[in-house]
């Protein structure tokens, strides 16, 4: 907190500082830079070296700025000038005091290798010397997107990180997977680092804490999702261990660097951007229309009208409709169209001593379900400044105050939410009409409540109850900022320390009213999450040139972290009076009071040797001792080594084509930390629930006052060390056609050892698992990545970029175990098993041939399937397939064969822009449980068929096929069957042991952004309206997609930012946005 | 002199944080002790959550799979309808729950931790508590599973006890309770039970050695061993006495201490079982009307498995303080009431049971029922008709083929005769390499090919598979 009010005092300051008044005998630097074809160049910096002064140029390439008088004693120094696609250039002048005229002309280069990259912990590189794969994303494509959640913005940017959101509602998590998973415990998102200070990403779920799992509830956000995309200058990407190794055993799943906007010296400048947004749903469930309520073709009820406070029939499986009854679309009526409003105003700008950035934002998401509950809002203000102190010492401050005010809409695996309830009504039932004439709320399943069953489970809660009357509330307060103190003490040597900080505290209620399906007496549930990173990072960083063909750098630094993450839940039980939702007013409180310390302590150091202007070494140590290590094995080295060839002069006399070519090979080691506490064994109060352990009935061992403990589930261990993974990294880089075009190819294996997970001991031992490091997954893989400049005229410039990655990851070793649960989904058994991806589904199958299974005493493949080829379908006597029961087989990855994207950028006549960007994701599996349940349920379109008789396998004598399976066997092949309730409720729906049936190929191509802009800049903007510019832009995201997934969409992940992905039941959907921006730039 | 200085503070500044970085920063108190969770417990503590552990085993699911297979209460919806029918819940995965729940927190490792420290401070009464809830639970596992670990379970990877054996280990552990409970020390803290009543105890440990004598009473050839049955005469003579001080689940009206069963029915899974009509009618015909009016709603209709009978059935009565009897006086009773059937002693049998009716306060007598040993099927009615939920009524289906239950006809796919055990968890089978590959299913109890009655037994199954 000190930190925090010290951080605000330090700003103030320097922004409240007035400008020093222009002192006589200052120099004034003046002149013009233009290409050499003659075109002024916009946007150059131009700089006086070693002095930290400088501006950038104008729109005609002119630039001005001032030098004190204290500074301009007619010393030499070098005025510069840089801008990527273009060689950069100094000249010596005397600085005098007066005006210094100098104009420049800069000759054109290959834009790729000047680029600079931040590269971690304080250190920059150029892409020139690079020797490891790393991905930038600039603020143009962040914003372009016109996503709310930065993490969204990055889809389809870069090779091997993929991107998924939860769904469409506001304030959903997103999940970003960077070169595939790494281990099996965690959410396994990558570490996400704002100027130098690593900050939190978690996602909560009030739901998955104490009281369930991360796929009931609601939607929750994932906490990048606070920054102002519109505060991004760039975000980076360090995929590898190679590139990540800097950061040790936090980067193993990569490293996020976000870098925001700061203030440049020059005239103030003013932008204020206002968007507005249409969302709608993508894509919805067929559902069928034709039969009713009821069992076995009776009505309702086996034919008895429901009496009061009865429970009807949750199925419809009942008779045909009449003609002329009433239908309602049970998917479409819970949606309407959502609206985004954003609106963004920033001032920055500086002098020769002081920069400063302040921007303030607001964006008010009103969701696209229908009711008041479903919104999400988020202000931000920051403000970054610099002040320059003596010649030497630069202190920054940057501090950012966010408010989100969040309301949530039940959903997923959860009997209260909106597409549960709402799918599995019939099709005849009004659900909008969902008060009875008495005044109690009815459900499909409980129609006719009376006043003496207020408090009566709803069976399903009717959806228009729960986005009424159910509040799922967020409200956040986070204070993001840093220190950084720049001193160059030498001209060899710059000492930086950042002193940064990440507090929020997240308050949350979440309340079901009486009479709700989940917990009928009413429920509330208060959480505070409370979180404090404190980080402090001392960097030294020494360069010299040794000899004209030799410079090196040398780094060293001191890394202390501390992360303190506090959450106090309070699950409130039978409400006293319906309202108001407040723990006080329920019966029975249960308590949860968690709190995990954090401490890390590093030292790293990185060497570099720049050889002959063409050979670029980089070798780095980290050595990292955190906490959550064993304290038998406490502290561990991380080293990384990489050189890049600049082959361009080497081969440049073998072809004028070639523009540059760069050869790179890398080696690095990154880890991932154990999970706090995990190396001790602890006891706790038991909770013991009905139905599988999780459903709304517990049982707890603080009973009738007295205190009850159970042993532990896992034993600790004091020997736990970090996993483990050690990355090979090679690549090409090349441009051609003089500029044309450029291409990188990246090939890398990695190797994760002594993943950590909880080896399944026999229960009968006395505990269910042990701690330990004991699983290695590789992940193999090939990106590349190219930018195609097709035309590049003053009037109609066109840019392509392509990019394709993909990944091959496999469970190598368990150390002995067979099969690990990987993640906590209860909807379908995710496994690490050896020889396949980490995470794969497991579940059973129908009894096919080429398995050797048998059936009763035969096995199948020598008595029932001679001759027929592997995966033929078994068929017994009735005329069925058989379910497997005897083998989990695993039955599909999440994990897509490849992904890839192509974005061009068309700027044309000056004033337009046009872009658009399609994201294609091939292959990859979904569970499409949603679809197996309305089977069951009888409310999916599929049902129809009901009572119509079939052939299982290929079509015979005119008796239509099904099932899909081209080739069966079995006793049965061939008869005849009824496809009917029994069929669908039993081995052909969602509630037997049939997965194999609901896996779906979840490969998609995408439309994810298209836009197009008009930039006013004519004289009139100026004179008129004293502006510099104008910006209009229509833009569309996830406009189209093309797939086969015959579910709502197949970028949904109902855990949201979860370890593993890839299930469907009944998620929330996903949206298209149509959204049109106003800039206005001063 | 400048330069010196500034080399100095830059040398004074990385070693004051260097230091600072190096005192005991990674070894604070909140970073190497969790200070969310305990790290010991006491005997007290640890028999608390086995009692509460104990009580949620016998009130939920998969135990509650138990007595849908033999359509005491009737699956009808969801996944409940599947059980009913036997399409599914008979995999590993099922049983997984009730495997650890036998072994792990809450189940013998606690118990062994409380007995090891009730021993140590002497507190024999506490240890002989100890001992009668771990024997229930041993001889349930074994009833359940058939061959288990118990001489070596609680090491790392114990080695699998053939069923026969378990049970003796099981009576050895009773008879010990026995002697402890006579002992001296305070007992428990904490009895929700019996609130430390010894002679409680004592009594709920003769009918669990009259119980487990039961189940190894029947030989291969489905005769019965007198030595056996005379045990079960002697234990009974002893055990509990009284309907008041049957062992019995102790609820409250406050959450998180509600009957789960009662949970169950109101919450999430609302709906998906009803009053099964085979256990109503078998309450009517047994002139129980008490027992019927405390479980269900008038009218007393039920439903058929895996068939709603929708709105016109009865509502199950069970409410959120409801106790449901573990080891019961009725069950002493009837176990030896059957004991004294197949010992040929029908006129004392029949006394037993008439006593038990009367004992739960219903009015008038059992009728007997006529035909070929209509009095021992009547005796084993009476027990599967009072015994609510107790798995109990399984293992005796398992046993005698009594209720001659029939099939659900007509469902695709579904089993064509009832479960013979619950596999082994799935968490055991993939850690433990000792786990029989495959167990022959409850040997103590052969099929049979016949009830009693003679007629054809309809729903049993070869024992060589679950």
């Amino acid at each position: 907190m000190r930190f925090r009010v010290l951080s605000v005092l330090a700003v103030l300051a320097l922004v409240a500082a007035p400008r020093a008044a222009r002192a006589q005998g200052e120099a004034l630097l003046t002149g013009k830079v233009t290409s050499t074809a003659g075109a002024p160049v916009e946007g150059a910096q131009v700089y006086l070296d070693k002095m930290a002064l400088g501006t950038l140029t104008k729109a005609d390439g002119s630039y001005r700025f001032t030098v004190p008088a204290a500074r301009a004693t007619g010393q030499p120094a070098l005025l510069g000038v840089r801008l990527q696609g273009f060689k950069p250039k100094t000249v010596p002048i005397t600085l005098n005091p007066g005006t210094i005229t100098t104009d420049f002309v800069l000759e054109t280069q290959a834009t790729v290798l000047q680029q600079i990259v931040i590269t971690g912990e304080g250190t920059i590189t150029t892409n020139e010397k690079l020797g490891v794969t790393v991905n930038n994303v600039g603020s143009e494509e962040i914003n372009k997107a016109n996503e709310q959640n930065l993490t969204e913005a990055l889809a389809g940017k870069a090779p091997n990180v993929a991107i998924t959101a939860e769904s469409g509602d506001p304030g959903s998590s997103v999940n970003i997977q960077i070169r595939g998973i790494k281990t099996f415990s965690g959410d396994g998102q990558p570490m996400f680092v704002v100027d130098g200070v690593p900050v939190d990403n978690q996602s909560i779920n009030v739901q998955g804490q104490f009281a369930g799992n991360a796929e009931q509830g609601t939607v929750a956000p994932n906490r990048i999702s606070d920054l102002n995309p519109n505060d991004v200058e760039s975000v980076t990407i360090l995929k590898g261990s190679a590139a990540a190794a800097i950061y040790g055993a936090r980067a193993a799943q990569g490293v996020v660097l976000i870098t925001t906007k700061s203030g440049r010296s020059g005239a103030t400048q003013y932008s204020l951007h206002s968007s507005y947004s249409f969302d709608k749903v993508t894509h919805g469930y067929p559902l069928q229309k034709t039969y009713g309520q009821g069992n076995s073709g009776f009505l309702a009820d086996n034919g008895v009208t429901p009496d009061t406070d009865a429970y009807s029939s949750s199925h419809s499986w009942g008779q045909p409709l009449a003609p002329g009854t009433k239908t309602y679309d049970h998917f479409d009526e819970m949606f309407e169209t959502g609206h985004v409003a954003d609106n963004n105003l920033s001032i920055s700008g500086g002098d020769d001593r002081r920069t400063f950035f302040l921007s303030g934002g607001i964006n008010n998401n009103s969701g696209f379900v229908v009711g008041p509950n479903d919104s999400y809002k988020r202000s931000t203000i920051r403000l970054k400044a610099s002040q320059l102190i003596g010649d030497k010492f630069k202190l920054g401050g940057n501090l950012s105050y966010i408010d989100t005010r969040g309301s949530f809409i039940q959903r997923g695996d959860n009997t209260s939410g909106i597409m549960l309830g709402g799918l599995r009504t019939p099709p005849e039932w009004n659900n909008l009409d969902f008060v009875a004439s008495n005044g109690q709320y009815k459900s499909y399943r409980f129609q006719t409540p009376s006043t003496l069953c207020a408090a009566c489970s709803r069976g399903y809660d009717n959806p228009f109850f729960i986005t009424s009357q159910a509040p799922a509330n967020e409200q956040l307060s986070r204070v993001l900022g840093n220190i950084d103190v720049n001193w160059e003490p030498f001209d060899w040597l710059k000492i930086q320390e950042t002193a940064g900080a990440d507090y929020y505290t997240d308050q949350r209620l979440e309340a079901l009213p009486l009479g709700n399906a989940t917990t009928p007496d009413g429920q509330v549930i208060r959480a505070d999450y409370n979180n404090y990173i404190l980080d402090h990072n001392l960097t030294a960083i020494a360069s010299h040139t040794f000899s004209p063909w030799f410079t090196g750098t040398f780094t060293v630094g001191q890394n202390l972290n501390s992360t303190d993450f506090h959450q106090i839940y309070d699950l409130g039980t039978t409400l006293i009076a319906p309202k108001p939702f407040v723990i006080t007013n329920t019966i029975t409180v249960d308590p949860n009071d968690n709190e995990t310390l954090v401490h890390r302590e590093s030292y790293f150091g990185q060497a570099t040797a720049d050889l002959w202007d063409q050979l670029f070494l980089t070798g780095a140590l980290r050595n990292d001792g955190f906490s959550t290590f064993g304290a038998n094995d406490r502290r561990h080295w991380f080293p990384k080594a990489s050189a890049a060839w600049n082959m361009t002069k080497a081969i440049s006399g073998l072809s004028s084509k070639i523009d540059f070519a760069k050869l790179r090979v890398a080696y690095g080691e990154t880890g991932r930390e154990p999970l706090p506490y995990s190396t001790l064994t602890s006891f706790k109060v038991g909770r013991f629930g009905e139905y599988g352990g999780d459903a709304s009935g517990i049982l707890r061992t603080i009973y009738q006052g007295q205190a009850g403990l159970i042993g532990p589930d896992s034993i600790g261990s004091d020997s736990l060390r970090p996993e483990r993974t050690r990355e090979y990294e090679g690549g090409l880089d090349f441009g051609l056609f003089k500029g044309f075009m450029d291409v990188g190819i990246s090939y890398y294996d990695s190797k994760t050892k002594d993943v950590i997970f909880e080896a399944p001991t026999p229960p009968s031992s006395g505990s269910i698992s042990i701690i330990k490091n004991a699983a290695t997954i590789t992940n193999k893989g090939w990106e590349v990545t190219s930018n195609l400049h097709p035309l590049r005229g003053e009037n109609l410039k066109w840019d392509i970029g392509l990019v394709w990655g993909r990944n091959r990851n496999l469970v190598t070793d368990l150390s002995g175990s067979s099969d690990i649960n990987v993640g906590s989904q209860a909807i379908i058994s995710t496994f690490a098993r050896v020889g396949f991806p980490t995470g794969s589904f497991a579940g059973h199958d129908f009894v096919r041939c080429g398995r050797g299974i048998t059936v009763g005493t035969d096995n199948i493949d020598d008595d029932v399937c001679q001759g027929k080829p592997a995966g033929t379908l078994y068929i017994a006597e009735n005329g069925f397939p058989v379910i497997d029961e005897d083998n989990l087989r695993i039955v599909g990855t999440a994990q897509p064969d490849w992904n890839g994207s192509v974005r061009t950028n068309v700027t044309f006549l000056k004033h337009w822009n046009a872009s658009a960007l399609v994201d294609i994701k091939h292959g990859g599996q979904m569970y499409d449980g949603t679809r197996g349940a309305l089977y069951v349920y009888g409310t999916h379109k599929d049902t129809e068929i009901r009572g119509q008789t079939f052939v299982f396998g290929p079509s015979v004598n005119g008796v239509r096929g099904f099932h899909g399976d081209a080739s069966v066997a079995g006793p049965g092949a061939g008869t005849p069957v009824i496809i009917d309730q029994n069929w669908f409720e039993g081995d052909g729906g969602a509630f037997s042991d049939n997965v194999t049936d609901f896996i779906e190929d979840a490969g998609y191509t995408k439309l994810r952004e298209v836009s197009l802009g008009y930039t006013f800049t004519q004289p009139w903007v100026s004179h008129s309206l004293g502006l510099s510019s104008i910006e209009l832009r229509v833009a569309g995201r996830n406009l189209v997609t093309w797939t086969h997934y015959a579910g709502l969409d197949p970028e949904t992940q109902l855990g949201g930012a979860t370890l593993v992905g890839g299930f469907d039941w009944f998620n929330n959907p996903q949206t298209r946005s149509f959204v049109v921006t106003v800039g206005l730039n001063r | 002199m400048k330069m010196k200085s500034r080399a100095l503070a830059l040398v004074a500044m990385i070693a004051a944080v260097t230091a600072y970085g190096c005192n005991s920063f990674l070894t604070c108190d909140k970073c190497k002790n969790n200070p969310n969770l305990p790290t010991s417990a006491t005997a007290d503590q640890l028999f608390i959550g086995a009692q509460v552990s104990l009580m949620a085993q016998w009130e939920t699911y998969p135990l509650n799979l138990l007595p849908t297979w033999v359509d005491q209460i009737a699956g009808v919806n969801r996944q409940w309808a599947n059980y009913a029918n036997y399409a599914s819940g008979t995999d590993n995965i099922t049983s997984d729950a009730t495997w650890i729940s036998m072994y792990g927190p809450g189940g013998l490792a606690d118990i062994r931790r409380a007995e090891d420290e009730a021993t140590t401070s002497g507190n024999q009464k506490l240890v002989g508590e100890l001992q009668v809830v771990e024997a229930l639970l041993m001889g349930t596992s074994a009833d359940l599973f058939g061959d288990i670990p118990y001489d070596s379970a609680l090491t790392p990877s114990p080695t699998f006890d053939a069923q026969a054996a378990v049970y003796s280990h099981v009576q050895a552990t009773l008879d010990a309770a026995l002697s402890n409970l006579a002992g001296g020390g305070a007992g428990a803290a904490v009895d929700f039970f019996f609130a430390n009543d010894g002679a409680k105890w004592t009594a709920t440990a003769h009918t669990l050695k009259a119980r487990f004598f039961m189940h190894t009473a029947e030989n291969s050839d489905l005769s019965y061993d007198n030595g056996k049955l005379n045990s079960v005469l002697t234990e009974t003579a002893q055990g509990i006495s009284d309907p008041a001080n049957d062992f019995q689940t102790q609820h409250t009206e406050n959450n998180l201490e509600q009957n789960l069963f009662y949970q169950f029915l109101i919450g999430a899974r609302k709906g998906d079982v009803e009053p099964s009509q085979l256990h109503i009618n078998l309450l009517q015909a047994l002139n129980d009307p008490v027992l019927l009016a405390s479980l269900y709603t008038s009218p007393y209709i039920g439903s058929s498995p895996a068939l709603s009978g929708g709105s016109n059935v009865s509502q199950f009565k069970v409410g959120p303080a409801t106790p449901m009897i573990i080891v019961g006086n009725y069950e002493n009773l009837l176990l030896s009431a059957e004991a004294h059937y197949r010992l040929g002693n029908t006129a004392t049998a029949a006394t037993e049971l008439q006593t038990e009716h009367s004992n739960y306060g219903e009015p008038g007598s059992v009728p007997i029922l006529g035909g070929t040993n209509g009095l021992l099927i009547t005796i084993l009615d009476e027990k599967f008709a009072r015994g609510f939920l107790n798995p109990e009524i399984y293992f005796d289906y398992l046993r005698t083929c009594v209720p001659n239950i029939q099939l659900p006809a007509g469902i695709a796919n579904a089993f064509t005769a009832v479960p013979a055990r619950f596999n082994y968890g799935f968490t055991e089978e993939t850690t433990n390499p000792n786990v029989p590959s495959d167990p022959i299913a409850n040997a103590n109890w052969p099929k049979h090919l016949t009830s009693p009655s003679g007629a054809p037994c309809f729903g049993q199954r070869n024992r060589n598979s679950p």
